[in-house]
């Protein structure tokens, strides 16, 4: 066909494959009116190929009585014949619809019918690419509906290049996110909340329905720990000075600050939809990582966490075990001393003051370096106990820079 | 007296007869008679049917078991061949007959407990029969139980007589199944679990033996699917009654059979059966503590029946979550037990139809997977999700307590809560490892709390955590001092391998090996991050990669086609290139091979004849050496002719032959030329030795005669005392025999005297006497005399003998003289003819150099004459003359000399008559026996 780089390995011409697909048709047994193949000689006729589009269009959804091994090879022969198509986009957006009234009929056909998306997913190329949007959104609503998440999965991640391909307006691929984030949040909640967050990216001047989700979402959620992407955004800073406030203090306040905040803003966070507990313990565990930040020699003993969190000695051990797998922190706990030795923290704030600390640590690292290069250019045998001395004190250097 | 033989009727109404008469034993041997004889006849089935039927009675009434096996068998030899229902029929009514009797005996003992007797093949022992004997309250026990008994074994004994009739025997294989089958139900009615073992011995010989002897007539197809089936319902029948009795060795050995059969045929079982074959394989591993094989049973067992139960689903979740973390195998020490179960375990796997090994992993994987966890339980769905997701270490114990609970309430799941605990503990300690350095003991045995009857003490959690130390699964110290319990923490040491437990964080060890590449990944982040202009950098590339590929794509194919059509032009032109040179090197070396061939040809010529000269020139070598050999021996046996041995391989008959007449000749040369030197030398020598020896010759001879003259003196001087010794000798003898005289007349004066008075005083008495006297005087005087006769005889005797022996000493020496004469005599004739020979040497050598000097002289004087001829005169001939009279006066000396010595000898000869040897020359060889 001229026109088209992709191809379609077909031995029939128009006529024929409207025959095939016609006579097919009236067989089914569900077909009560068996006057397809009539109707189609008619349209075909008076050379009126849209109508005889139209006509299979709404006699499609038939085929979920169809066996599954013949269904695919039918419905190839109609994505040929919609490939003559002017309306193009519009045929495919009710292929579509035809599809999934299949699959309710039948859901053993699912499966199949994914399949066959897929491959008229391939043959929209080029100024057809538009109509990749409604393709994929079918696929979306197929997989989440009939738990076939997992064939899924694996093709989210390609999501934007293709609609940006596909040349989809800025307003229709926030939509289509959104839609996205809506019906993947059962099965990946963690997916979701990314297609979220990419979509309230896209409008910087709306501060609709989508980003009061993405910040309640945020703030419930029990794995979400780092809010700086979120308090930066434009439409996050239009919100309410309430909403502002809490997620500062996420940011980089206290156990202390939440508690005053949470005793002024009872209404609000109900309005909001926010959960207290959920917020308070995920405070806690912010505060334990601070705390191990700053901890000095890189042990935090439990009477300083007991203090912070307000809370029972006897109960510091769960908490610690909640931030190691919350992914927050990393040590091992020794009970005989009562301390926490931190192998890694992370900052929840990275400011001046972290900027400092961190400039002084890799000066120190490379110091020892410097100075263990010293020690290794010197011949081997005027290595003394002294140098061994030296480098033990730099390999403890090494392992307080690490 | 024998029943008379007959009619089979005949034989049957005289056996009635005599059971109306109540003599049922002699009824039993007429029918039994009868039987054991009716085999040569070949009679029909139907004919000896009913004197089976009442054989068969009497022996049940008899108890005579052996006697029904006798009858059985031979009525089954008889009658196989023509109708089978016959023996079933009474096969059948032996069994019914039995059973009637065993319940009809025990109605009797119905208060007693059979279960007493553990063997019916072992009979009382003496012990009992005393106790029975005494024990007065049992005697009615013993006698009830008596009754029971002995039934039992004629029970048992007939069900196995029965079996070994109709094995291996494809028309009565029915009939075979069926009496098997109630022979189970007897083991398992009486709980004869003995019994039981020997029975399933028993089939499992039959069935080999129908394996092994299939050619028999009438033997049991195995290929065939009904025979398959049967034989697979008989042991499926055997399993459930094993598992009933609680026999699971026995259970487990049918399952192996039915695996055996299963395996053997060729067709798939029917579903019901292959269900009850995955049941009782949950089972016996559960019996036998296998968990792992136990969820694998169980997993099968949901695959196989496809029937979606809550039931089902929560045994397969729940016996997966308790197969053990740590190895169950207690005794497990070196790799070598390890590898044994592991092995053991393969095999076991193969009655599952598993083609590999199941694990704990590998079974929950599985069932996961397949959404088990859908079906089950809300409990089990929890129990899963503590052990297998979450991480809560302190409080795993207390979340499944309640569950533990829930499990207790049914047995079917109480029996997993022990292994369960076992796998919750593992978990403990395994997440308690990934958070804590050290911890406090009391602590933990908080933590691993559980409620009766399921609470551990500390020892049962102590020595959990030695064993779990001692298979590897932990790494954990107890500190009893300060009561805690220390983690491993040390950075090199092998990370323990627990993959199948959450991971909250790394182990040191894991942190040590992948430091870098954190480090890495913290970088790229952050370089992603904070450098836009990096990640701008790299997407533009990235861009302008793409744009570049894509602008150039049509003309980058457009020049793969041309570097192709190039490409194959050139591998055309190469080929072409190449089959030119192929060709002409195929020439070439063909050219080659021709010429090698013809060189190698004419080479193989040449060796050959080459190796045929070789050959005759070896065997001419090996001909001569051996005739060199001969010879060489022989003249060396001859002549002695001395040939190196090592120099044979070089020789032959002519040049030994030549070499041994060189030899000879070159022998004979040198030994003339030696004698003729030696010849020369030893004339010159002895010329000188004589020439020197005369003088000394005189001077010997007057140290002879003057030698000669010595000994004379002495001989005589020696002579001289000799005979004065003996004259003085003879003085002395004298002198004592004058003595002796002496005596000898005073003796006899003395006895004159005595006789004189002694006469004179006869004389006067007689005349007689006188007379007497005289005579004897006279005769006195005549003895007297007689001994000077005597003496005088003697002396003159002595001396005349003297006389003689000096005259023979005197002729023995003139004897020597003479001989000393004559030898000095041809000695000196000898000598002189020496001298004369010599003398005539010397003379003609003197001659011949006289002619010499003459000639000299001559030749010299001819030359002084010519000179004087010139001058004229005669002074030179004097000087000649005087010349030749000073040689003519040195020969006259010596003449003379010899001459007059001659001379001089010959004018003394009146010397040897007074001394003999005093002229005469001695050589001194001779002296020493002359002077002897």
């Amino acid at each position: 066909m001229e026109g088209s780089d992709f191809i379609l390995v077909v031995d029939s011409s128009v006529e024929e494959q409207v025959e095939e697909l016609a006579m097919y048709l009236d067989n089914l047994e569900a077909n009560t009116d068996k006057n397809v193949l009539a109707l189609c000689r008619e349209y075909l006729a008076s050379e009126n190929v849209k109508e005889v589009l139209n006509l299979f269009l709404t006699r499609l959804p038939l085929l979920a009585q169809a066996p599954e091994k013949e269904l695919e090879p039918i419905l190839a022969v109609f994505i040929n014949l919609i490939q003559e198509s002017a309306a193009f986009e519009d045929h495919v957006s009710k292929f579509c619809q035809a599809l999934e009234q299949i699959a309710d009929q039948n859901n053993n056909l699912t499966p199949a019918i994914l399949s066959v998306l897929s491959i008229l997913f391939n043959t929209a190329v080029k100024e057809r690419q538009h109509a990749r949007l409604s393709i994929l959104t079918s696929v979306v609503t197929l997989t989440t509906r009939y738990s076939l998440f997992s064939t899924l999965a694996p093709n989210l991640k390609y999501f934007p290049d293709w609609l940006k391909e596909a040349g989809v307006s800025v307003s229709d691929h926030r939509a289509f996110n959104i839609f996205v984030s809506k019906a993947i949040q059962s099965y990946d909640d963690e997916q979701s909340f990314a297609f979220l967050l990419e979509a309230v990216k896209m409008d910087n001047s709306t501060a609709d329905e989508a980003v009061r989700e993405l910040v309640q979402r945020a703030v419930n959620s029990p794995k979400y720990f780092f809010f700086d992407d979120i308090v930066t955004l434009p439409p996050v800073q239009q919100l309410e000075q309430s909403t502002l406030q809490l997620l500062g203090i996420l940011s980089g306040g206290m156990t202390d600050d939440y508690v005053s905040w949470v005793a002024e803003n009872h209404a609000h966070c109900q309005h909001q939809k926010f959960d207290e507990d959920a917020i308070a313990r995920k405070m806690k565990l912010l505060t334990i990582a601070s705390l191990a930040t700053q901890a000095p020699n890189n042990t935090l003993s439990y009477g300083d966490v007991a203090k912070s969190l307000k809370i029972d000695e006897n109960e510091v051990e769960l908490w610690i075990i909640d931030v190691i797998r919350a992914g927050l922190v990393e040590g091992r706990m020794s009970q005989l001393t009562k301390t926490l030795s931190i192998h890694r923290s992370s900052y929840r704030v990275f400011g001046k003051h972290e900027w400092v600390a961190l400039h002084e640590k890799l000066a120190k690292w490379g110091s020892s370096l410097r100075y263990m290069l010293q020690v290794m250019e010197q011949p081997l045998s005027s290595f003394t106990i002294a140098s061994s001395k030296k480098g033990n004190r730099d390999g403890s250097a090494v392992t307080a820079s690490e | 007296m024998a029943p008379p033989q007959g009619k089979p009727e005949n034989v049957l109404r005289l056996a009635d007869e005599l059971i109306a008469l109540d003599q049922h034993s002699s009824a039993l041997q007429s029918l039994h008679e009868t039987i054991v004889l009716k085999r040569s006849r070949n009679a029909q089935g139907f004919s000896l049917e009913p004197i089976m039927m009442r054989f068969i009675e009497l022996c049940v009434h008899l108890r005579k078991g052996k006697i029904a096996k006798e009858g059985l068998y031979t009525y089954k030899n008889a009658v196989q061949n023509t109708s089978v229902t016959a023996i079933e029929n009474v096969v059948k009514h032996f069994i019914e007959l039995a059973n009637k009797r065993v319940q009809e005996a025990q109605e009797k003992a119905d208060k007693i407990s059979v279960e007493y007797v553990d063997d019916l093949e072992a009979t009382e022992t003496p012990e009992s029969i005393m106790m029975s004997l005494v024990s007065g309250d049992l005697s009615k026990s013993r006698t009830d139980r008596a009754l029971v008994t002995p039934w039992l074994k004629f029970l048992w004994d007939a069900y196995r007589t029965v079996l070994d009739i109709l094995r291996n025997n494809a028309r009565l294989e029915v009939m075979y199944q069926l009496i098997a089958n109630s022979a189970f139900q007897f083991c398992l009615k009486y709980q004869r679990k003995t019994e039981f073992r020997r029975l399933c011995e028993l089939l499992r010989s039959h069935l080999g033996n129908a394996s092994k002897f299939s050619n028999a007539p009438h033997s049991i197809n195995l290929n065939d699917a009904e025979t398959m089936q049967r034989h697979l319902d008989m042991r499926f029948s055997q399993l459930n009654v094993a598992v009933e009795l609680e026999l699971w060795q026995e259970a487990f050995r049918s399952i192996e059979d039915i695996h055996s059969l299963l395996t053997f045929s060729k067709r798939a079982p029917a579903a019901v059966m292959l269900g009850n074959y995955y049941r009782k394989l949950i089972k016996i591993f559960l019996v036998c503590d296998n968990y792992l094989l136990h969820a694998a049973a169980w997993n099968r067992y949901f695959t196989f029946t496809n029937v979606q139960k809550p039931a089902t689903a929560n045994f397969v979740i729940l016996s997966a979550l308790s197969i053990p973390i740590i190895d169950a195998n207690k005794l497990s020490g070196p790799s070598i037990e390890a590898e044994d179960a592991k092995s053991k375990n393969a095999r076991l796997a193969l009655l599952l139809n598993l083609s590999k090994t199941p694990t704990r992993e590998t079974l929950i994987k599985d069932a996961i997977s397949r959404g088990v966890l859908s079906f089950c339980d809300q409990a089990i769905r929890d129990l899963y999700q503590i052990l297998e997701v979450e991480f809560h270490p302190l409080s795993i114990c207390k979340k499944l307590q309640p569950i533990i609970k829930r499990l207790a309430e049914s047995n079917d799941t109480a029996q997993y809560i022990r292994p369960l605990q076992q796998v919750i503990l593992t978990r403990l300690f395994q997440q308690l490892s990934q958070v804590y350095d050290s911890i406090s003991l009391k602590y933990v045995m908080d933590l691993a709390t559980f409620e009766e009857p399921y609470d551990f003490n500390p020892g049962q959690i102590e020595k959990f955590i030695m064993n779990g130390n001692k298979k590897g699964a932990f790494s954990i110290r107890l500190n009893h001092i300060e009561n805690s319990i220390s983690f491993s923490s040390d950075l090199f040491s092998n990370p323990i391998k627990s993959s199948d437990s959450v991971s909250l964080q790394s182990t040191p060890s894991e942190l040590i090996t992948s430091q870098l590449t954190r480090i890495a990944k913290s970088l790229s982040s952050v370089l992603m991050r904070f450098d836009t202009d990096f990640c701008l950098l790299r997407k533009q590339q990235a861009e302008a990669a793409y744009e570049r590929a894509q602008a150039g794509v049509e003309q980058e194919r457009k020049a793969v086609i041309a570097q192709r059509s190039l490409l194959e032009l050139r591998r055309g032109q190469a080929d072409t290139l190449a089959t030119q040179r192929e060709a002409e090197l195929a020439a070439q070396r063909a050219l080659k091979q021709k010429q090698e061939s013809e060189a190698e040809s004419l080479r193989v010529q040449e060796e050959i004849n080459k190796r045929n000269a070789e050959r005759i020139r070896r065997e001419k070598e090996a001909i001569r050496i051996n005739e060199a050999k001969k010879l060489a021996e022989e003249l060396k046996a001859k002549g002695g002719l001395e040939v190196n041995a090592e120099d044979l391989e070089h020789l032959d008959a002519d040049k030994l032959r030549a070499m041994q007449i060189e030899q000879v000749e070159k022998q004979n040369k040198s030994m003339n030329e030696r004698l003729r030197v030696i010849g020369k030398r030893i004339d010159h020598l002895e010329r000188a030795y004589r020439r020197e020896a005369i003088p000394l010759w005189e001077e010997d001879a007057k140290q002879q005669a003057e030698h000669d003259r010595e000994i004379f003196y002495e001989r005589e001087k020696q002579r001289k005392e000799v005979q004065e010794r003996k004259h003085e000798q003879a003085i002395k003898d004298k002198k004592a025999f004058a003595q002796f005289a002496s005596y000898i007349h005073a003796y006899k004066q003395n006895i004159d005297d005595e006789r004189d008075k002694a006469y004179q005083e006869a004389y006067a008495k007689a005349k007689n006497v006188i007379d007497a006297e005289r005579e004897r005087q006279r005769k006195e005087i005549f003895e007297q005399k007689l001994a000077e006769a005597i003496r005088e005889a003697e002396e003159e005797a002595a001396r005349a003998a003297e006389e003689e022996a000096n005259r023979e000493l005197h002729e023995q020496e003139e004897a020597q003289k003479r001989a000393i004469e004559e030898r000095t005599r041809a000695a000196r004739e000898a000598k002189e003819r020496e001298q004369r020979e010599m003398a005539e040497k010397l003379e003609r050598q003197r001659r011949i150099q006289q002619e010499r000097d003459e000639e000299i002289s001559r030749k010299l004087a001819e030359k002084a004459a010519a000179r004087r001829a010139n001058i004229g005169a005669s002074s030179p001939s004097p000087g000649a003359w005087r010349r030749g009279g000073a040689s003519a006066g040195g020969v006259s000396r010596d003449s003379p000399r010899y001459s007059r010595g001659g001379y001089s000898r010959g004018s003394v000869p009146p010397r040897e008559t007074l001394a003999p040897s005093k002229g005469a020359y001695v050589p001194p060889s001779r002296r020493n026996q002359q002077q002897q």
